[in-house]
């Protein structure tokens, strides 16, 4: 078999000798399985995995994303600059595999529930387990008071504690309904839905447009794009 | 203001970096704290805003500003959130939604320096209440 070449992306035409598989950059091999499994269509597989070469080649170009190279898509620099860099649990989130790696079905299952079009059920419930640091199965006052400080943090700001537990409390009065210290899983669905806006930075309007930011090179005679 | 509301202004657990083209660490958010009513706040957010040749909307305790950006060659547009951290204390979230990441700093610059007056800034006095130690205007 004809081993199609490095400048498949421009040349790739569908020619008899190429045989289907082998027009696909290495790694994408199967774009319509993946888009049946998420919101994407194919097309924007094939932009996202766009994104994914261009981050996962950042240190290592080994066709997977590290946490270093993910922190560095993230913040653009390997400096600690806050809590969750250093806690990467939206990294660990992603590594369903939990391997400390993220290959490209990882990474596409992942944006997956920040597209738009996603099922609110999702944003939900991957919104809970990065609130939930230590993965118990419900949110703790030490956690949501990390976050708390975490984010101020990043822009050099340090409330007092004073300030801080108030705010906590006013927060934990209206999440929890069981009064038992945590927020669990019913606790903060109700609280999302009564306030949509806590799911916001579970949405990446990008991702509508992804096709046209990366457009893909890879030649496909006929895409289905349903 | 809900503490999630805040974690959610978090850059860490914002993935829209991710689409940045730019290499350099560039902030997408900037914040500053202000001690002014929220109607003071808002009302000189607009008078700057205006004066910086920027249409305004608001709505609620959220502004949208929106322009050209500097070269003229494309949108600029921002929006800034107004929250009520504690009695009298609020801050103040300002983030890039359209145009150029280096257009929306030099943006932020002159607009902190316009808004010099309702910005809080620390000194030792009030630092020793405990209340916030912070860097002003950061960017």
């Amino acid at each position: 078999m004809v081993q199609c070449v490095d400048g498949i992306k421009h040349f790739c035409v569908a020619i008899a000798t190429c045989c289907d598989a082998e027009k696909r950059p290495r790694g994408l091999e199967n774009p319509e399985a993946l888009a049946r499994e998420t919101v994407f269509s194919v097309s924007e597989i094939e932009a996202l995995y766009e994104l994914f070469k261009k981050i996962s080649s950042a240190v290592v170009d080994d066709g997977l994303i590290n946490k270093e190279e993910f922190q560095l898509a993230l913040f653009k620099t390997n400096k600690k600059e806050s809590l969750f860099a250093d806690r990467m649990q939206v990294f660990d989130l992603f590594d369903t595999k939990h391997n400390g790696i993220l290959d490209f079905a990882e990474f596409a299952r992942a944006l997956s529930v920040f597209h738009p079009n996603a099922p609110i059920e999702d944003k939900i419930e991957f919104s809970f387990q990065l609130y939930d640091l230590k993965q118990q199965g419900f949110i703790e006052r030490q956690e949501v008071k990390q976050m708390v400080v975490a984010t101020l943090a990043e822009s050099g700001m340090n409330l007092s504690d004073d300030v801080i537990e108030s705010i906590i409390d006013k927060t934990f009065e209206e999440a929890d309904t069981k009064h038992d210290g945590k927020i669990d899983k019913e606790e903060w669905r109700s609280l999302v839905l009564r306030h949509p806006s806590l799911l916001k930075n579970m949405t990446l309007q990008y991702l509508k447009d992804i096709t046209t930011t990366f457009p893909s090179f890879v030649f496909h005679s006929q895409v289905d794009d349903t | 203001m809900n503490a999630f509301e805040m974690i959610t202004l978090s850059q860490g657990l914002n993935l829209s970096s991710l689409f940045d083209r730019q290499q350099d660490f560039i902030k997408r958010q900037t914040r500053f704290v202000s001690r002014k009513s929220a109607k003071v706040i808002i009302s000189s957010i607009e008078a700057v805003a205006g004066s910086m040749g920027l249409k305004v909307h608001t709505r609620n305790f959220k502004t949208r500003l929106e322009g050209l950006s500097a070269n003229k060659a494309g949108q600029f547009a921002a929006v800034i959130e107004v929250y009520e951290v504690a009695p009298s204390l609020f801050l103040v979230d300002v983030r890039k939604a359209a145009g150029d990441t280096l257009d929306y700093h030099k943006f932020y610059r002159s607009f902190c320096k316009k808004l010099e007056h309702i910005i809080w800034k620390p000194t030792e006095s009030n630092a020793k209440h405990g209340l916030l130690r912070t860097k002003s205007c950061d960017s």
